[in-house]
């Protein structure tokens, strides 16, 4: 194999260092250049290939040749497989025949394809000081960076710090070491949001971002706000490309604070400053506002230096201001004691006071003149020594107060007289009066109807409440009113009282009274008024004792005698019946037998009248009791109209009851039986020979039965009384009874809790309706 | 044994006792009276017991009620048939009220009556 040459595969190894930066040649063991990459050919300002295949002295200047020789010849003798040598300063020839100083460093290289090349590693002498120069540069860079009282970094384009010096750590409150190849978000993860953006926009525009205000919570002290002034700068690579962005951080949370107190205190005393201007601003609105009138003046001659509108006003115009009372006087024409008075008051140093005082002042606007009243003081004023000084005249105009308090003197005249005359006519009423004040329930006026029934005179303003009351007053069951409850403080705080009824206790005797009260509304200047009227009603209460008593006798008595009446008409009954059983087969027995049956229908009707009179009695007086059961009300009505078939028959009167449905219910059968049986014969009874239907229905709940006749009717005006106790229709001569039979139905039909409705046209018929409900209830009751 | 035919009226009225007695006595009954609730407890504590007693509601000193609580008390006595005779219209409440299965009403209606009785006698 040619040494001198060598094959491409075997150099394939060597083309790896193509894309290295420092230069290198390879050469063979006879010397000559096998290989040379770009940078070496870009030194020696060759074409690469141009060198390959030359001999090693092509690149060494000629003085160099011999000790070439005489090296390499011992280098390649030597044997030795791996060489490490020292570098070297040698010349270099370039192509141009200039020569180059270089550090040269020789070594072999096995291929991995066979053989052994010589490695030539060069470095231009003035590239190696300028890279001592950068070395010693960037170890100034490193002291800086090292000690720099601000922050610095190197964040990468990833976002990942590649370097940060100790003051950035500490104000970031993580160790240096501990940033390095982390990335924003790892390192501040509350802070990333806002400072991406900012390293983001420096590496993607490539400007810088200079002096930007951060505010972000205080990562070394809990809850505190750091502040600081960064600026990013774009870190650029050889070729102008982005390498990342370096960061100077500035803390300026001390100064933001100093700021922030100084704006606060500028602020305070902002304000104060407004406050005192407002206050003095105020002040001088009072005064020129004032509807008072407000002048000072100054030494013995009165030189006013201050007055207010109100008071230039009263001088009829006159601006005071630098001129003394004596010339103000003279311009108005008016040379009087006015003068001399003030001169007292300073020489005394005693102030003037006077109340509603007349003064003529101008009208304003006009020419003319009034007469208004003044309450003024002119009051000394005194230097430091207490000396006067000067005068200070405050006066209000109390004109109005004047004309208001003249003219309400006379209102409260007439209205005494009013109130005489009012009073005069009510102690000739016969009904006893008290006025009373709503506001202290005090009587203010009690007529003599009133003083006659209180036995004496009810004194004026006195709070007529149950303390304040010589006699005591109880309600109707006997018990002491309170004092909130008495009729008069009731009335007072505005209740209006009507038919209200208590006994009052006077040293003479109890009296029941009626009260009547209300408020009498402000009107014709009298003030608002409560009003309390009162009637003695012992006579009444007497009368209604009676009443009720009588009534009690009354209803005892028909029970009682209705009770006994029953008895002689049982016994009597009995013998009538014994007797027409004694009877025999004859004619004649035939007629005393219907005789005696004639006189047993007179004892039956007899016995109803008497049946009649104590349920009368027994309902007034409330002692009704029903007896629920079950039952089908359409049953109840059939037995009734077969019991009184022959009845209506002997009237002429058809009853006509078709039951279509059962109508069951709860009621008392007994009372029930009791209304249908009075419905039916007040209809057989006024039926006119027509026909009585009767209807019953079970309809929402309720029982109904309904009983219509076509006879005489009942004329309107009667319509309502019908159902009234003892009373009726029609003529008592022409048609029997006591008159309750409505009644007693309308009572048991309420007492059910139902209703009962007549509908009654004179001369047609009449219709009664009576309902129930299916269900009895006591409350329905 | 009961004595066959035979009835106790117990009332206060002596019209209506002695006109009910005259009436059943025609119809071949044989009638003992008493005027009140004690009489008639007295009567039936030495007497055979009648087929039937007619009892009055309202009496003075005991009335029907009280007698009917004493007699059935007495178990001598409690078995005799009651039908109870009032003038009040309330009569089926008493009825229910004392425990007895008939009530006539006054004024009596003798066929109702007779036909009652025949029940019993």
């Amino acid at each position: 194999m040619d040494e001198n040459f060598m094959t491409a595969d075997r150099l394939r190894e060597l083309r790896l260092l193509d894309r290295v930066v420092e230069p290198f040649v390879a050469a063979n063991a006879s010397g000559i250049l096998v290989y040379v990459n770009p940078a070496a050919g870009q030194l020696l300002r060759w074409e690469p290939d141009a060198l390959v295949g030359q001999p090693l002295i092509s690149i060494m200047p000629p003085r160099m040749h011999e000790a070439h020789r005489r090296g390499f010849g011992r280098f390649v003798e030597g044997g030795k497989p791996r060489i490490m040598g020292k570098p070297i300063r040698v010349p270099a020839l370039r192509s141009d025949n200039t020569e180059i100083e270089i550090e040269l460093l020789l070594s072999t290289l096995e291929l991995e394809t066979g053989g052994v090349v010589f490695l030539g590693s060069m470095r231009a002498r003035t590239e190696l000081v300028e890279l001592e120069r950068q070395s010693e540069l960037l170890a100034l860079l490193e002291t800086l960076l090292a000690t720099a009282p601000i922050g610095l970094a190197f964040v990468d384009c990833e976002l990942q710090y590649v370097r940060v010096n100790e003051a950035l750590a500490a104000l970031n409150g993580v160790p240096a070491e501990a940033h390095i190849g982390k990335s924003l978000a790892e390192v501040h993860p509350d802070f990333a949001s806002t400072l991406e953006p900012v390293y983001r926009g420096v590496i993607e525009t490539g400007l810088p971002s200079i002096g930007r205000e951060l505010r972000r919570e205080d990562p070394v002290v809990p809850g505190g706000a750091a502040h600081y002034l960064a600026s990013h700068y774009p870190i650029r690579g050889a070729r102008g490309e982005v390498l990342g962005v370096g960061v100077i951080v500035q803390d300026i949370t001390e100064r933001k604070r100093m700021e922030a107190e100084r704006e606060l205190l500028l602020e305070r005393e902002r304000r104060a400053h407004a406050a005192v201007q407002a206050e003095r601003q105020r002040l001088y609105g009072l005064f020129m506002q004032a509807p008072a009138v407000i002048a000072v003046s100054r030494g013995p001659d009165h030189v006013f230096e201050m007055a207010n509108p109100a008071f230039r006003a009263l001088s009829g115009g006159v601006d005071p201001i630098g001129k003394s009372l004596r010339e103000i006087r003279a311009e108005l024409g008016r040379a009087d004691g006015f003068v001399g008075f003030h001169d007292d008051i300073y020489a005394s140093g005693q102030p003037f006071v006077a109340h509603e005082y007349p003064l003529t002042v101008p009208i304003d606007g006009t020419e003319g003149q009034q007469v208004r009243y003044y309450s003024f003081v002119i009051q000394p004023t005194r230097d430091a020594e207490g000396h006067v000084d000067g005068l200070l005249r405050h006066g209000v105009d109390v004109t109005e107060q004047v004309v208001a308090r003249r003219r309400a003197e006379e209102l409260a005249t007439q209205l005494g007289n009013q109130q005489q005359w009012l009073e005069a006519v009510l102690n000739l009423l016969p009904v006893p009066l008290l006025f009373i004040e709503p506001a202290t329930a005090n009587v203010t006026f009690a007529n003599v109807a009133a003083q006659e029934m209180a036995g004496g005179e009810i004194p004026r303003f006195v709070a007529a409440n149950a303390e304040h009351t010589v006699h005591a007053c109880t309600d109707d069951e006997g018990q002491r009113i309170a004092d909130a409850e008495m009729p008069t403080v009731r009335v007072a705080r505005g209740e209006t009282l009507r038919d209200f009824t208590m006994n009052w206790h006077l040293p003479q005797g109890s009296k029941p009274l009626l009260l009547s009260g209300d408020t009498l509304p402000s009107m014709h200047g009298h003030a608002e008024l409560a009003v309390l009227a009162f009637q003695d009603i012992s006579r009444l209460k007497t009368i209604q004792a009676e009443l009720t008593e009588a009534v009690r006798v009354r209803d005892e008595f028909m029970s009682v005698a209705g009770h006994e009446l029953r008895t002689p008409l049982a016994a009597l009954a009995l013998q009538i019946q014994s007797l027409q059983r004694l009877t025999g087969q004859s004619e004649r027995d035939d007629r005393i037998h219907a005789r005696l049956g004639k006189a047993i229908r007179q004892v039956e009707r007899l016995s109803e009248l008497v049946t009649e009179l104590l349920d009368v009695s027994r309902i007034a007086s409330g002692t009704l009791e029903l007896h629920v059961e079950r039952f089908d009300l359409a049953a109840l009505v059939v037995e009734v109209v077969a019991r009184l078939e022959d009845s209506a028959t002997q009237a002429g009167v058809r009853l006509v009851f078709n039951p279509v449905t059962e109508v069951f219910g709860e009621w008392d059968r007994s009372r029930i039986d009791q209304v249908t049986t009075n419905l039916l014969i007040n209809a057989i009874k006024y039926g006119d020979k027509k026909p009585v239907v009767v209807v019953v229905e079970g309809k929402n709940d309720h029982g109904r039965i309904t009983v219509r006749d076509e006879g005489i009717g009942i004329a309107h005006d009667a319509q309502e009384r019908v159902f009234e106790r003892f009373e009726r229709a029609v003529s008592e001569r022409h048609y029997g009874g006591l008159g309750v039979g409505l009644w007693l139905c309308r009572e048991i039909v309420h007492a059910h809790g139902g209703r009962i409705a007549l509908h009654s046209e004179p001369g047609v018929g009449t219709t009664v309706t009576a309902d129930f409900p299916q269900r009895f209830s006591k409350e329905q009751v | 044994m009961s004595c066959p035919n035979s009835i106790l009226i117990v009332d206060d009225d002596f019209d209506l006792r002695d006109i009910l007695r005259d009436v059943l006595e025609i119809e071949g009954y044989a009638v003992a009276t008493a005027g009140d609730g004690n009489e008639a407890l007295d009567y039936l504590r030495t007497n055979d017991p009648p087929c039937v007693i007619l009892l009055d509601w309202m009496m003075p000193r005991c009335n029907g009620p009280q007698f009917r609580s004493e007699q059935q008390k007495d178990a001598t006595i409690a078995d005799i048939p009651v039908v109870l005779v009032t003038a009040d219209a309330r009569g089926e409440e008493k009825k229910q009220a004392i425990g007895v299965p008939h009530c006539l009403m006054k004024p009596l209606q003798l066929d109702r009556l007779l036909a009652l009785i025949e029940q019993y006698c």
